[in-house]
């Protein structure tokens, strides 16, 4: 675990900053690991949006057909029933990760909860189609921790670790879906992409000789983008629909600042070290394709899945140090990945509706090969989800959630072969409201 | 996965011409679910809103043709009106019928039982069963709630800004915003967009078993949509709220040989329509 020859894992660029002021400074690597990103990059379908399509895993692309259809397929708003619909989604989310066998043999746990608005979309009629307008969080993290350790290893009397991440990610915008005849319509939604991150993450160790050591690292980052969503849905045959969409977010903008500070153990002058990093390299994101099918045998059951394609996105992103005058390039590499969701809704009586699913969520990452270093880590999820409507006439209540699951592993000392056991949880509970009139 | 992703994509690319081609109709129906279908309009507020908003509509079809002032005529065409609606499940409301002033080949129903007929589709009605036929069309629009289920038209419901019942009591500015605006989409149905397909056909059937239970030739709507099809590709006649005259045509046609109808002489009435009905 320890050694001077160790190095920080490095899988996103602004943890180079850690890494070079570290590596060069601290001797205990196992100070360093803590930069390994939490927020879900490595993953693309962290936080299932809406209401009814919550409660079907997501499989909703061939639905699609009230205010949580602005998300999923825009064509689907095409076939809503009802002149004006809105609904909105109050959500509980919480992300943990357990990294096996990492401090002095124990491991280490980190663990994100926050109360979000999850959902919010709006349906009127527009000439001969539907409009909307639609806001949704596909992505947050809020992780405030703090966490003492004794005797992680010899010379070590305490081992202090403070984080707070805020990470989130906005998607808003109007949508537009039309019938082109009785059996197919298309649909598109411009959504604004936004993501803002705020990290701060504090390290502060006593050794046994009284002497300390601590180390901060804080990082800003703002990102905004389009994201043009193109969808279809189509009538095959009677009780079938299919539905497909494509969408990718481009970036027109990142603003991406990092600074780190260090004291060392025998470090006695009043100045400290720290660097201020820069970078305005923009994120790539993968094409997505998601094709859709649902079957509705009666108006009291339905099934649904659906499948999603997303294609590689590797990018470089290159840090600035703003002092030296020179850059630090880190070769990002997301891979393809495929999700998949099935879904069932069922009407017991015209007032409650039971729903179920079942959804993947894959790491972009690749798997880790032994003997490797600086590998990023390679979760791959499996969740389930469940939810409960009660209708009144025009109005609808949600309540229901989903619990995602996931074994894998992790390189936490980046240039350390050692590979870990992890495990990742991701538990949403929500409660919504939809309306019509 | 990839590879399971690419082949479904790929199967569907493949189908999805022959599909398309090879089904005739799907009605989008079947997307309702059990609370939307489920809905009755059994309560008196609902009744009541229904009435109102279909009067409302009434005075946008009035105002837009204006009505043609023959007491007669008018007469006749109620009397036969009234007495096709006893066959309709809707006996808490009271049917009106009145004769438009245009020569226009059409005719139109809102809620509530307001029902109009143009001047230009009794001139081209040969009998007293194609005008049963035409005003039975008319009716089963709205005895199935056709516009009334497209707007979501509802008369009681505390957690709706639409809520009819309050509208209609006086209110805010907004909540009759609210009611105009769903006068103008149910007058773009009548007017522009015309009913969903699957509403047309269902009209059609019901109009066709109201005729032949009324003692009327129950080809005589096939008849009549028949003459007025060929009227409009020789550019006679409007029409375009009623689209797919053979699709239409061929639907009755298919009915009258399923219940054992295509062909039986029954009444069609000639002498007393043109008794009542001198327009040529």
């Amino acid at each position: 675990m320890s050694g001077s020859g160790n190095k920080i894992c490095m899988f996103r660029a602004w943890q180079y900053v850690l890494y070079n002021l570290f590596f060069i400074l601290i001797g205990y690597s196992f100070l360093l690991f803590t930069s390994v990103s939490f927020a879900d990059e490595y993953h693309y379908n962290n936080i299932i949006i809406g209401d009814r399509a919550s409660g079907m895993g997501g499989a909703y692309t061939a639905i699609s057909d009230d205010p949580s259809g602005l998300y999923y397929n825009p064509a689907g708003i095409a076939f809503s029933f009802g002149r004006s619909l809105s609904g909105g989604a109050q959500a509980y989310h919480m992300v943990q990760k357990e990294y096996k066998d990492v401090l002095g043999g124990r491991g280490w746990n980190r663990r994100s909860s926050e109360v979000l608005p999850n959902y919010f979309g709006i349906i009127l009629p527009f000439g001969n189609g539907k409009m909307g307008f639609s806001f949704a969080v596909p992505d947050a993290i809020l992780e405030d921790q703090a966490q003492t350790f004794y005797n992680i290893q010899q010379g070590i009397e305490r081992y202090i670790i403070n984080i707070n991440d805020s990470d989130k990610t906005y998607n808003f915008g109007p949508s537009y879906g039309i019938k082109i005849n009785e059996r197919l319509a298309l649909g598109t939604t411009l959504y604004m992409h936004y993501r803002t991150r705020n990290y701060i993450n504090r390290h502060f160790i006593n050794f046994d000789d009284g002497r300390y050591q601590w180390a901060n690292a804080y990082k800003w980052l703002t990102e905004s983008g389009l994201k043009p969503v193109f969808g279809l849905m189509w009538t095959p045959a009677d009780r079938w629909s299919i539905g497909t969409t494509f969408s990718k977010i481009y970036i027109f903008d990142t603003d991406l600042r990092a600074q780190a500070t260090y004291k060392s153990p025998d470090y006695t002058n009043t100045t400290i070290d720290y660097s201020i990093w820069k970078s305005h390299d923009k994120k790539e994101f993968p094409f997505v394709t998601t094709l859709g099918i649902a079957y509705f045998p009666s108006d009291r059951i339905l099934f649904s899945t659906d499948i999603s394609h997303y294609t590689s996105a590797p990018y470089t992103l290159r840090l600035n140090n703003i002092d030296a005058g020179s850059y630090i390039p880190e070769n990002v590499s997301q891979e393809s990945v495929v999700n998949m969701a099935i879904g069932a809704e069922y009407y017991p009586n015209a007032g409650i509706a039971l729903r179920g699913g079942l959804y993947t969520n894959m790491a972009n990452t690749p798997e880790l090969i032994s003997g490797k270093t600086y590998q990023p880590e390679h979760i791959d999820m499996y969740g389930a989800s469940l939810s409960v409507s009660s209708f009144s006439r025009l109005s609808s209540l949600t309540v229901g959630g989903n619990y995602a699951y996931g074994k894998g592993k992790a390189q936490i000392i980046g240039d350390d072969p050692s590979i870990q056991d992890a495990v990742m949880q991701n538990l949403t509970v929500f409660v919504s409201a939809a309306f019509s009139y | 996965m990839n590879r399971l992703f690419k082949l479904i994509s790929s199967i569907l690319f493949l189908t999805f011409p022959v599909f398309y081609m090879t089904v005739s109709h799907a009605s989008d129906d079947f997307r309702k679910r059990a609370p939307q279908v489920e809905e009755t309009f059994t309560e008196d507020d609902d009744i009541r809103a229904e009435i109102v908003f279909g009067r409302e509509l009434a005075a946008r079809i009035i105002g837009k043709y204006g009505i043609y002032k023959n007491n007669d005529i008018t007469q006749y065409v109620n009397m036969l009106g009234k007495g096709l609606s006893q066959y309709t499940n809707r006996p808490e409301l009271e049917f009106r019928f009145a004769v438009l002033d245009t020569d226009s080949i059409n005719a139109f129903a809102a809620p509530g039982g307001y029902i109009f007929i143009t001047k230009g589709a009794l001139k081209a009605i040969e009998d007293e069963a194609e005008l049963a036929g035409v005003l039975a069309h008319e009716i089963a629009h709205v005895s199935e709630r056709h516009i009334v289920k497209e707007l979501d038209i509802k008369g009681k419901d505390e957690s709706t800004v639409a809520n009819i019942g309050r509208i209609i009591g006086g209110n805010t500015e907004f909540l009759r915003g609210v009611f105009t605006q769903m006068v103008d989409e149910a007058a773009d149905i009548l007017f522009e967009k015309g009913f969903k397909k699957q509403d047309e056909i269902d009209a059609d059937r019901i109009a066709t078993l109201i005729i032949t239970t009324a003692g009327y030739d129950p080809s005589a709507l096939s008849r009549y949509l028949k003459k007025i099809s060929s009227d409009e590709k020789e550019g006679k006649t409007i029409g375009s709220t009623h689209p797919l005259f053979s699709e239409r045509i061929e639907k009755i046609d298919t009915l009258l040989v399923d219940n054992n109808l295509a062909g039986k002489k029954y009444e069609i009435v000639k002498e007393r329509f043109h008794e009542n009905v001198r327009l040529r």
